[in-house]
């Protein structure tokens, strides 16, 4: 049956109603505390008493703060550190689960994803204990194989390292299994030619295991950027942001002034931290028209 | 045709969802700050009116809340059977989240009548005017105060609720910090329980004699803990303090603290008795004879209860038997955004005076408040020289927390964490610290 205008009118009309309750929800949840706190930046609120108009006081405030490099500069640092590691290796234990027999697939990607499903602020407790410099297993662990005993959490030097490292031990299954997936529904007749026409593993992995997998490297280098971009929960366990500021990151600090009453602080922050996300989810997108591959024969 | 029909009904769904989220129909937060709405004279009381009230509390869901407030409450109910309390309890980690939940409650019209309150939040409450005055109150209801034996609360333990000459609660248990020592380790090292008079020497030597390679780990004579209330304990003790009397300046940078900190810094790094201080549990550690001596409030014996471990003692911080004891106390205020402020009052007086509540369930926790109660419980339980919690009630100051005392909190956590990083200075992370909280204030 042909599709006249009518027809497709209706159909677009349907179509609009299907997805307005998603998108009034969105509005409500999202989009309007997003205008709030634009609006908040201009204000002194504390959320008990009237807003009260200050102008660009509070942005004057935020950024004057001899304080807020240091913020901005430790999230950039745990930014490139955690979705290096994240991206990389999840690929190479995606790489090696995928090349294991059934059996040891199945442990392994339980093992790997376990830590994942587990809740962060118990793990994290734990993790804490194990970095302490003097009484932690971890250096019990280093001084047994005769090494020095390292202050994690007690040092600016290592205590983004530390974080990085439980980072790594509990998020890197969802990479792992976006690329393990990813591997799973790379054509086998493709490694089969290869094979036929003597391509070596490197060749193989370079010319068709790796530009078969740039949808699922874009995705997952999006989704990392986004939240570690905003990482919260590992210095908030781990180190509550210190050795002085060493770990503290922009949301940390959104949540300091906010648990402060500085309601305003904390949009202003919050609407920096939006549009950078918007700036380097865009870019992104911009650029994968470059590299990613979504051509699949 | 189906399909649009299907999709109005999924908006309508929505929107009816969204209509049901919304917050409940309430009075705003009342407009007098701080002021009670009515006036206390006039109105009858919540007993003689004889109408059905009911009432909000929140309460921090520590394990056993609910089950105790429900004793608790069945007893209030035999004298005021017309004044029902519903209690919502929360999930605490530390008082700042705790008041900030609070707050966000009270913004989003939820209607709250009494919440519990310690000292850290006091100042916040009563500047933000959140709290109400009991003053009127207490003068026009003295009977009430005589039945809950108000005049058993300790005056010290009681002063955290006053603020400018105004009375905001009553005091229902408080904490300080001591020092808890092992006592099974102490007998190893064939030492005696130091008196109550030691010195920072003194407890030097103890923590050196107790620091020893076992098995392959260390175990630590003593545990030093960077946090705010403990420091608070032992620069006090030291006669120093972190704020000057009226809270208007920063004093850390002062002989007297500067002096104590450097005492614990070096516990860590010049004579190695001590772990350095991030990440750990000291009541875990000192239950498994890993560390001998911890600073802690009496609020740890309900864990070491728990656990059936009863080799410690307690003894003073060294200093605070002639020099001040910082103390934290929790009690229960009516807020001002209450409908019921009356009724209110009554709950938070008679849930803070309460002796049977004091009596059952601060036996293995913080420190009551009532001077019978400490009298009757203290000496008679464990450990052996727990009339000390008693003794310090006398010599107790309030620890300081106004209403930047988040604020304050950062920066002195920043500092310390620095100091016991060993990444600055005693003297130049204090100084520092001082600069910050001066420019808050």
């Amino acid at each position: 049956m042909q599709r006249g205008p009518t027809m497709v009118k209706n159909n677009e009309k349907a179509a609009y109603l299907y997805i307005a309750p998603a998108i009034l929800l969105y509005l409500v949840f999202y989009g309007f505390p997003i205008v709030i706190s634009c609006g908040l930046m201009f204000f002194d609120y504390n959320i008990v008493s009237a807003p009260v108009f200050v102008g660009l006081d509070n942005i004057k405030s935020v950024f004057s703060n001899p304080d807020i490099g240091t913020v901005f500069l430790n999230s950039s640092k745990l930014l490139v550190l955690l979705v290096f590691s994240h991206v990389v290796l999840g690929l190479a234990l995606a790489l090696l689960v995928n090349a294991s027999g059934k059996r040891m697939s199945a442990v392994m990607q339980t093992v790997i994803y376990i830590p994942t499903v587990l809740t962060t602020a118990s793990v994290g407790v734990a993790w804490r204990f194990m970095f302490n410099t003097d009484l932690g297993a971890i250096n019990y662990i280093l001084s047994l194989l005769g090494l020095e005993k390292v202050p994690w959490l007690t040092s600016s030097k290592y205590a983004l390292f530390a974080i990085v490292i439980f980072s790594i031990w509990k998020f890197v299954g969802t990479p792992f299994i976006y690329y393990f997936l990813g591997l799973q529904n790379i054509p086998q007749s493709l490694y089969e030619a290869a094979q036929i026409d003597g391509a070596g593993k490197l060749q193989i992995f370079r010319r068709i295991t790796l530009p078969m997998l740039t949808p699922t490297i874009f995705m997952v280098l999006v989704l990392s950027f986004i939240s570690y971009l905003q990482c919260f929960d590992e210095p908030f366990i781990l180190t509550s942001g210190g050795p002085g500021l060493s770990t503290t990151t922009v949301n940390l600090q959104i949540y300091n002034y906010f648990n402060s009453g500085k309601m305003s602080h904390s949009s202003i922050l919050s609407i920096v931290m939006l549009v950078i996300v918007i700036a380097i989810t865009a870019l992104q997108f911009k650029m994968s028209k470059k590299w990613v591959n979504y051509d699949l024969e | 045709m189906k399909k649009i029909t299907v999709g109005l009904l999924a908006f309508a769904l929505a929107l009816v969802m969204l209509v049901g989220c919304g917050a409940p129909a309430s009075s705003s937060p009342a407009a007098d700050a701080g002021q009670p709405s009515s006036d206390g004279a006039a109105s009858a009381t919540a007993e003689q009116s004889g109408d059905d009230i009911e009432l909000t509390m929140v309460y921090p869901s520590d394990p056993g809340a609910e089950e105790k407030f429900d004793v608790i409450l069945a007893d209030f109910n035999k004298e005021y059977p017309n004044i029902h309390v519903n209690i919502e309890y929360i999930p605490f980690t530390n008082w700042g989240d705790y008041i900030t939940k609070v707050k966000t409650m009270i913004a989003g019209n939820q209607s709250i009548d009494v919440i519990r309150l310690a000292t850290e939040g006091v100042h916040t409450f009563v500047e933000e005017g959140l709290a109400i005055p009991f003053n009127s109150f207490f003068e026009e209801n003295p009977e009430l105060l005589e039945e809950i034996g108000a005049d058993q609360i300790h005056e010290n333990i009681n002063s955290t609720f006053e603020v400018d000459g105004n009375k905001y609660g009553l005091a229902w248990e408080w904490n300080n910090a001591v020092e808890f020592i092992n006592t099974d380790l102490l007998n190893e090292a064939g030492l005696d329980m130091p008196a109550e008079d030691w010195t920072r020497d003194d407890i030097l030597r103890y923590a050196q004699a107790l620091t020893v390679e076992k098995n392959g780990y260390t175990q630590y004579g003593i545990a030093v803990s960077p946090d705010f209330f403990t420091m608070s304990n032992w620069i006090y003790a030291n006669n120093g303090s972190i704020l000057n009397e009226d809270m208007s300046k920063c004093v850390l940078n002062e002989p007297q603290a500067v002096e104590v900190v450097q005492f614990l810094y070096d516990l860590v790094y010049t004579h190695k008795v001590a772990p350095v201080p991030a990440g750990l549990d000291n009541l875990n550690l000192f239950m498994a004879d890993q560390i001998a001596m911890i600073s802690y409030g009496r609020g740890g014996i309900n864990a070491l209860h728990a656990n059936d471990f009863t080799s410690y003692d307690v003894q003073y911080i060294p200093g605070q038997l002639s020099g001040k004891i910082a103390f934290g106390a929790a009690g229960f205020v009516a807020l001002s955004s209450s409908e019921q402020q009356e009724a209110a009052m009554l709950l938070a007086s008679w849930l803070a005076g309460n002796k049977a509540s004091q009596e059952t369930y601060m036996r293995y926790d913080s420190i009551p408040s009532r001077i019978d109660v400490m009298d009757e419980l203290l000496p008679s339980m464990e450990p052996e020289n727990g009339e000390i919690w008693r003794a310090s009630a006398d010599n107790a100051v309030p620890l300081q927390a106004p209403s930047i005392y988040a604020d304050m909190m950062t920066v002195f956590d920043k500092y310390m964490t620095l100091i016991f990083a060993d990444e600055i200075s005693v003297e130049e992370g204090l100084d520092k610290a001082t600069e910050e909280i001066n420019q808050l204030l």
